[in-house]
């Protein structure tokens, strides 16, 4: 069947799923990861880039003091000098003209000396109106750029530094300490000294000193120069910058941190500086001074351990990523394996399941139909194909409806509809085979749920034989139940016929015989005189025979009666009815030594007066046959024979010839003659007709001249009803 | 003239039991008054006045009817019914005598209301003592109610 193809489907199915689960837990996974690895990043890269901006700020605050205290000290350098009243003296004379040049000479020997040991680049002394007047390099003029702070310095009489100027010519780069020469005396310094410090020696080394190694950590010193900031010192990154390179001030904020700085911003932030590169910088503004100073380092720098730390993060999260990788494969892995494990057993077993039903859907006794809801036929075995003549690719494009013999379509759609109660259906139906021949069919339909699809499945047995046997029987129980009539209405007519007879001879016979007998009874009363001794002994006879006669009728009219009669049963005791039909028959024993015993007698259920007339004749026959004993003896008793309880009556008189027992119990069968025993020869046949009716049998054994026993059985005779030991001893005398 | 009252209504179909019965009864001068009828038909003429009997007087009822049972044309049972059936005729004492001893017809007879059901015995003896002794008893012992 198909089911092969759906159980591979549903097989794939479920490894689907299964893969499509570890799949997410996976994908789960790495999510969990990433996230967990970009907030580590995020936080590190925070975390150093905190770090930075303190660092720089630091840097700045630390390279901005060192240069407030440098001119701290060069400033107090000067008012050591403006302090020297030798010296004071010295240049007054000199300044005062005097032609010895005495003055000169201390004062070119103490400038001298000053520059040697405090490491000037240069030593001038200028008069108030700025005109060097000596000036231990040869050819120094005062830079024009100096004039207006000379002058300042000169009217405020306050020791000054100079800003950096670059000397045109030979290219070198100075800044003044300006000493204005202040003498008792005078109320404006008489001229001034300015010592040339070459910021090569102390102050760039100072400020380009970094604390800590870095690769791109630098500090610049910057001033503002129109809508340019000036770059005042050499920069790490470029050559021949201090004081030649400048750069424009840009409206916006927040590219180049100098210009930034220069237009008051300090603190730090991001930027892009001279190189066009992004850095972190921090910029303070030098005290006293138009100087700004800015400490930066490239973010690639800052962010480098970080990344290196996010590589070692991601190497860590790859290695994790690849581990989880296993390990989630080692759980589907095993897991697969259970399933697998668990799928193997069930698959055997569906295996066995599907190979049985195989079998029995091929060798199947009933054709076996699957159908789609619209009826189409989807699968059907090998005995379809037999039963119906197509061939299986012929079933498979059939409807169920086109088995259907047309006329027994009527009634079919309600029954494809009851097919789909739970208990499904079973109906008969006729189908039709491919050659067009009809056979009648019993379906038996239900859906059932293939893979959640909805089937129907029809098992259709063909009934020909069946339906052909059921008929028969019908046929014959017809047959039968009329011959049972027949028979009926015949044994109810011969039934009535026999009533009418019997009641006919009860009638009529009975009334001839009356008259015979009272007709010849009154010719012998009133013709007696005319009648000689002879013709009163026939009248005798034909008397004598007429009464024979009657009772010849009567026994033959009781007989008849025990057919017909109902029975009126009940428990009886069988001794007590024995002893009445015994004391009944008094007459018999009149004259006679007769010995009665009488043994245990179980109850029985029977109709009383009935098995009374069986002990009456069979007692009676007794009496009768035991008559030529001098002492005759009759016993009567109960023997168990074959587990039923058998009554019997024994006599020690005549008995019988046991070769004519089975003519014994027939009407008026006689084993003696009329002379020697009277009888009507109905007696035993009577007792064997209430024994047969109460579902007894009698029977009797003898031995001629040595007496005889009868015995006879009563349905359900049991031991237990009330015993009774009777013992009668009769004698009479005669 | 007047007529002695009917004193028995024999109903028998047979002419030797008809005259052993008669002769029963004159042994002891109980057959004086006595009608006899032949079958069922002439009992019913003759005591619903009808037929060959609608001369009779009105009132004019049997002490006792012998009836037969088997008899032609109206049987023994249906007569009884009749007598039973009609306000009439109903406290007419009436025994079956007959030569069936079938146990239905007994059953029926005492259920139509019938006095005295006795069979005529074959010997002549036990017949003739039956019938005396039935004719004394209803024609002397009985006291029949007042009409």
């Amino acid at each position: 069947m198909g089911s092969a193809a759906m159980h591979g489907l549903r097989k794939i199915g479920e490894r689907m799923k299964a893969t499509t689960g570890l799949l997410a837990l996976y994908l789960l996974l790495l999510a969990a990861l990433g996230v967990a690895g970009h907030h580590y990043y995020s936080d590190q890269q925070q975390r150093a880039e905190t770090e930075s901006r303190n660092q720089l700020l630091a840097i700045a605050d630390l390279k901005v003091a060192q240069i407030v205290e440098w001119r701290k000290e060069r400033i107090a350098d000067g008012r050591v000098m403006q302090a020297n009243s030798a010296m004071l003296s010295a240049v007054q004379q000199l300044l005062d003209g005097a032609p010895s040049g005495g003055g000169r000479a201390a004062v070119v020997g103490w400038l001298s000396a000053l520059k040697n040991f405090y490491g000037y680049a240069n030593a001038m002394l200028i008069d108030s109106r700025q005109t060097v007047l000596l000036s231990l390099v040869s050819g120094a003029r005062l830079e024009a750029s100096w004039t207006a702070v000379v002058r300042e310095a000169m009217r405020s009489s306050q020791v000054s530094l100079t800003d950096l100027h670059l000397e045109s010519g030979s290219g070198a780069i100075y800044l003044a300490l300006i000493v204005p020469v202040v003498v008792s005396g005078r109320s404006t310094p008489i001229g001034a000294f300015l010592l040339w410090i070459d910021p090569n020696t102390f102050l760039y080394p100072q400020i380009q000193s970094w604390p800590t190694p870095s690769r791109t950590g630098e500090t610049l010193l910057v001033r503002r120069e129109g809508g340019q900031v000036l770059y005042l010192n050499e920069l790490r990154h470029r050559k021949g910058t201090a004081l030649r390179f400048s750069l424009p001030i840009g409206p916006e904020r927040g590219r180049l941190p100098s210009a930034d700085a220069v237009s008051g911003r300090q603190g730090t932030w991001n930027g892009i500086d001279y190189r066009g590169i992004q850095v972190l910088s921090s910029a303070r503004r030098v005290p006293d001074s138009p100087w700004y100073l800015i400490a930066k380092m490239d973010a690639a720098e800052i962010e480098a351990p970080i990344q290196q730390r996010s590589e070692l993060v991601a190497i860590v999260l790859l290695l994790s990523v690849l581990a989880a990788g296993p390990a989630v494969g080692l759980v589907w892995y095993r897991q697969r394996s259970r399933l697998q494990l668990v799928r193997r057993e069930s698959e055997v077993a569906r295996q066995a399941l599907v190979e049985h039903f195989g079998y029995l859907s091929r060798y199947a006794n009933d054709v076996i139909l699957l159908e789609d809801r619209s009826g189409r036929i989807v699968e059907a075995n090998d005995r379809a194909e037999q039963s119906y003549g197509y061939d299986r690719e012929e079933l498979l494009a059939l409807n169920v409806r086109d088995l259907h013999e047309p006329s027994s379509l009527a009634g079919f759609e309600a029954r494809w509809k009851a097919a789909e109660s739970p208990d499904g259906i079973i109906y008969e139906t006729l189908h039709r085979r491919k050659d067009g021949s009809t056979f009648p069919v019993e379906v038996s339909a239900r859906v059932i749920e293939v893979e959640g699809t909805g089937f129907h499945q029809s098992i259709i047995r063909d009934i020909t034989e069946r339906k052909r046997a059921r008929e028969e029987i019908e046929k014959l129980n017809r047959e039968l139940e009329q011959r049972v009539q027949r028979r009926t209405a015949e044994l109810e007519a011969s039934n009535k016929e026999l009533e009418a007879f019997t009641y006919s001879v009860s009638h009529d016979l009975r009334a001839p015989l009356r008259a015979i007998h009272g007709f010849s009874r009154l010719l012998e009363a009133e013709h007696a005189q005319q009648l000689s001794l002879q013709a009163r002994h026939y009248l005798d006879v034909v008397r004598r025979n007429a009464l024979q006669m009657g009772d010849l009728i009567d026994s033959l009219l009781a007989l008849s009666r025990l057919g017909r009669q109902t029975l009126r049963t009940q428990t009886v005791a069988p001794a007590e009815l024995a002893r009445q039909a015994w004391e009944e028959l008094g007459g018999e024993r009149e004259g006679r030594r007769v010995e009665f015993v009488a043994g245990d007698l179980p109850s029985c259920t029977a109709d009383p007066a009935l098995l009374k007339q069986v002990f009456a004749n069979l007692l009676g026959n007794a009496l009768k046959y035991s008559r030529g004993r001098q002492t005759a003896r009759v016993e009567i008793g109960c023997s168990t024979i074959e587990d039923a309880s058998v009554y019997w009556i024994r006599d020690n008189g005549a008995g019988f010839d046991m070769r004519y027992a089975d003519k014994l119990f027939g009407v008026f069968q006689r084993l003696h003659s009329q002379a020697e025993y009277e009888g009507s020869g109905v007696g035993l046949a009577i007792a064997q007709r209430i024994v047969q009716r109460h579902g007894g049998r009698i029977w009797a054994e003898a031995k001629l001249d040595e007496g005889a026993t009868f015995y006879f059985t009563i349905g359900d005779a049991v031991w237990g009803g009330e015993p009774r030991q009777d013992e009668l001893t009769e004698e009479l005398r005669s | 003239m007047s007529m002695p009252p009917v004193e028995i209504l024999l109903v028998e179909d047979n002419p030797a039991d008809e005259e052993l019965t008669i002769h029963a009864l004159r042994a002891d001068h109980l057959a004086n008054n006595i009608d006899v009828v032949h079958d069922g038909a002439e009992a019913l003429n003759y005591i619903f006045r009808t037929g060959a009997f609608a001369h009779r007087n009105a009132g004019d009822h049997p002490k006792v009817i012998l009836l037969d049972f088997k008899l032609p044309k109206v049987d023994g049972l249906e007569v009884l019914r009749r007598i039973r059936e009609d306000p009439g005729t109903r406290s007419i004492p009436v025994v079956v005598l007959t030569s069936s001893r079938e146990e239905r017809d007994i059953v029926e007879s005492y259920h139509l209301g019938v006095n005295s059901y006795l069979v005529k015995p074959v010997d002549f003896s036990h017949f003739t003592e039956v019938v005396r002794q039935l004719g004394l008893y209803w024609l002397l012992l009985n006291q029949p109610p007042l009409v």
